[in-house]
């Protein structure tokens, strides 16, 4: 038989995986969702830092952070049959990461104080390096001391660099909330680490 | 000049994101002149903001696709929990004595007896209830139950439902025309240098929508529309090479763990 002409707002499938990179979230979704698994690939570098990056900030340690981005994707490429191409991807993105992060933060959370204040350092390292180091540490418990609801605003905004419309839409508050937590965030964070 | 600061930080995070008024800004302005403590809350806040936005340089550079890939294999291989399996059967059941237009597909006897001769697969050992769902969508008018006639100029919107103890993992939709031609729904299929695979679908969904809607010049007279639901992916050319053999009237899946569904309409001008 012949090849026949497919559907028209299926996006069109790339001979290669050349040129992937200039689509879309939507139609690298729609692409996944019609088995061009390369697709998928490509949105998960896209985004991959920003969401390793907020995983990190908010868990504070590395390894949970990976799992937590690996099982984001994981969720979202499940759900590929029921996605609706709405261009709002990154929303939709963060609210599956952010959840994920909340359930592990509250089955970690005891394991993750025991571990707050070990000591890292058996070699000899930079004085400059200590001091990073040690700014971190201080970060990570201050974001652990802000409520989910301040730190989920003020780590999608920085660590994730959502736009203030992005962060409404992900969390589905107004974006008058939004402003007010961020700047409530920033203030007990700073409050914290001057306190540190 | 004072060394005290009159502007709390919150509007001094407020300034530094931009979102503050013009009057505002004015006196941020004029405070962070005066005062040293305005200056240095402003710029532990800038600091504050850096620290935040800084790449988690360890691990921002791991092979996460690999990961993702190998994960959804493992996943895709193991069976899932039964609660959800259970609420998902509730759903489909809800979804059933609503009416829906859901045609569930049995198994066919002819898999079964080629299963009790060579294989005990565990994914064939129960009933399997899967099931396309077509709506009918005319130009400018809303979806509608896909009847016994379509006008070529009418979209069609597909749906699924993949229930019972031993649901699928993959789909195929695709139809052939009173032209004898194969068309591709999903997965999409355009270029004949590629050959793409059934899409993944979900376990325990009843009526889960796939979304695009689909609007083809269909050739007057019957239209066959087909859905195979498989537990491995198959590709285009391996179905088309099935078609060619079997013809547009095949009834039963190319493949002993499939389900083959067949709906029949007829384009009309």
């Amino acid at each position: 038989m012949e090849n026949s002409r497919p559907l028209s707002l299926v996006p069109k499938p790339p001979a290669t995986t050349d040129g992937l990179e200039s689509r879309t979230d939507d139609e690298l979704m729609l692409l996944a969702r019609g088995g061009f698994d390369a697709a998928f690939a490509t949105l998960i570098r896209r985004h991959q830092a920003r969401t390793l990056r907020m995983a990190v900030r908010y868990l504070g340690r590395d390894a949970l952070a990976a799992d937590v981005a690996q099982d984001t994707f994981v969720e979202i490429f499940r759900a590929l049959p029921s996605y609706r191409a709405h261009g709002k991807f990154s929303s939709y993105l963060y609210r599956v990461l952010l959840n994920r992060c909340h359930m592990t933060w509250r089955s970690s959370r005891a394991e993750q104080r025991a571990l707050e204040y070990a000591c890292e350092e058996t070699t000899e390292i930079p004085e400059l390096e200590v001091l990073l180091r040690e700014r971190r540490r201080d970060l990570r418990v201050a974001l652990g001391e802000l409520s989910e609801k301040l730190r989920s605003v003020v780590l999608l905004r920085y660590s994730a660099g959502l736009s203030y419309d992005e962060i409404a839409e992900t969390l589905e508050i107004p974006m008058g909330t939004v402003k007010r937590r961020l700047f409530d965030a920033m203030t007990k964070l700073r409050d914290s680490l001057e306190g540190a | 000049m004072s060394s005290r600061s009159r502007v709390p930080p919150a509007m001094l995070a407020a300034h530094l994101e931009g979102e503050v008024t013009l009057s505002e800004r004015a006196a941020i302005e004029a405070e962070l002149r005066d005062s040293a403590q305005a200056r240095r809350t402003l710029e532990q806040l800038r600091n504050l903001s850096e620290l935040l936005a800084a790449p988690a340089t360890d691990l921002e550079n791991i092979d996460l696709a690999s990961r993702v890939r190998e994960k959804t294999r493992q996943v895709s291989r193991e069976r899932p929990p039964r609660s959800r399996r259970g609420a998902a059967l509730l759903l489909g059941g809800l979804a059933a004595c609503l009416g829906g237009a859901l045609f569930f597909v049995h198994r066919p006897q002819e898999i079964s007896e080629f299963r009790e001769k060579g294989s005990d697969a565990p994914a064939l050992s129960g009933r399997r209830w899967a099931g396309m769902q077509i709506q009918r969508v005319a130009p400018h008018g809303n979806p509608g139950p896909l009847g016994t006639t379509i006008a070529p100029e009418d979209g069609l919107l597909f749906s699924y439902t993949n229930l019972g103890p031993h649901p699928f993992d993959y789909l195929m939709i695709f139809a052939t025309d009173a032209s004898a031609e194969v068309r591709w729904y999903y997965p999409a299929y355009e270029n004949a240098a590629d050959n793409p695979q059934s899409i993944a679908i979900a376990r325990g969904g009843a009526n889960v929508p796939l979304g695009e809607l689909v609007q083809q010049d269909f050739a007057d007279g019957p239209l066959s529309l087909y859905a195979l639901f498989t537990a491995r992916p198959l590709s285009v050319r391996e179905v088309e090479a099935w078609l060619k053999q079997h013809g547009p009237s095949v009834a039963e899946s190319p493949v002993a763990d499939g389900v083959l569904q067949r709906i029949e309409t007829r384009v009309e001008r």
